[in-house]
């Protein structure tokens, strides 16, 4: 009988010789408690063979992502200028600014010092005072005020994440 | 396969993309296999995610001598295994050919009262899931996943005469607990 039933498996798995798929062949037709044998391991076979996988839950793949990406250290944040470039620019910028705010807020063309210097220093600033109107001077300090505020909220940004 | 490796190189790269999509192309297949060995979605599911971790943390010794499902059954098999031990504190050998599969019939109603309301496809789930763990893995294995005696060898560590061997012996343990459908279907 378990020979039989060795025999039959072999040739549903393609492992028979010739003379064997031969005689399988023939006892089908000849040898009636063969052919249940027969009958029942091709039904198992189909069944086996119509399996589905299955399925885990929809969140599978989100916790598995979670998981893997989350014990990955963060890549830092790409930076679209030099963190140098950022500085000089703000440093240079704010200078400038404070320059002109002082040169055309407080600039007084009757100098009260006798100071030779500071009546050079004075007409200087006078004269470039008077080539800057206030429209360009008040767009120049409202780009650098942003540059300072986008600069620090930027700054304060990454620690807050940093921690 | 050849998609595969491009998606494991794509991986190996950085790319997240690449490994959510091999996460999407396997799920199923892992999960399949943990759920037949540990018999619970729940931990089936805990033990599919912590392979997809180990994948990707060992993705860059996959040397690709095998094909990269290969390697990635053999974890899913590895850590089921490994889960269903701690899970029982069985620490049997996996080769005590002493302990057979055994299908177990249900106890109270009569095979075939309870074979009749079902579909013959869930009295084949639930006889799978009653085959032991190495069992239902090699069953999913060469069924399922249509792998070669050899690969289903390399995944669980038994030799292929032993799985030729539990083979036969599970198909007609499988084939034993169906008759009772079957006959009745003649018998209509």
């Amino acid at each position: 009988m378990q020979e039989d039933q060795i025999l039959i498996w072999k040739y549903i798995d393609g492992e028979c010789s010739e003379a064997e798929k031969k005689a399988v062949e023939a006892r089908i037709f000849t040898d009636p408690a063969f052919r249940v044998e027969w009958d029942y391991s091709k039904a198992l076979q189909s069944e086996l063979s119509k399996q589905q996988p299955e399925q885990p839950s929809l969140r599978f793949q989100t916790n598995v992502l979670d998981r893997v990406f989350k014990a990955l250290p963060a890549k830092p944040a790409q930076e679209l200028l030099p963190r140098s470039f950022v500085r000089w620019t703000a440093g240079l910028g704010s200078a400038l600014t404070a320059t002109l705010s002082w040169a055309v807020l407080n600039v007084s063309p009757y100098s009260h010092s006798h100071s030779r210097l500071d009546h050079v220093v004075d007409s200087a600033l006078a004269r470039l005072a008077g080539t800057i109107p206030y429209s360009t001077f008040f767009m120049i300090a409202m780009v650098a005020t942003t540059l300072a505020v986008l600069y620090l909220l930027d700054m304060s940004l990454r620690r807050f994440f940093r921690s | 396969m050849e998609e595969d490796i491009r998606l494991v190189r794509l991986t190996l790269q950085g790319s997240r993309l690449a490994f959510r999509q091999l996460v999407e192309r396997y799920q199923n297949f892992v999960f399949t296999i943990t759920y037949r060995v540990l018999r619970s979605r729940e931990e089936a599911e805990e033990a599919a995610q912590d392979v997809f971790v180990k994948v990707h943390k060992t993705l860059a010794s996959f040397e690709q001598k095998s094909k990269f499902s290969t390697w990635l059954y053999t974890i899913a098999y590895r850590t089921a295994i490994d889960a269903n031990r701690r899970k029982n504190n069985d620490t049997r050998s996996l080769d005590d050919s002493e302990v057979f599969l055994q299908v177990e019939d249900t106890a109270t109603a009569s095979p075939v009262a309870v074979l009749q309301n079902m579909d013959l496809q869930e009295a084949l789930q639930e006889a799978i899931l009653k085959l032991k763990p190495e069992d239902a893995t090699i069953v999913t294995l060469f069924y399922l996943n249509e792998k070669p005696i050899k690969e289903i060898s390399e995944i669980t560590r038994l030799t292929e005469t032993n799985i030729k061997t539990r083979l036969f012996r599970l198909r007609e343990a499988l084939k034993h607990h169906l008759t009772p459908f079957w006959e009745s279907e003649r018998g209509r």
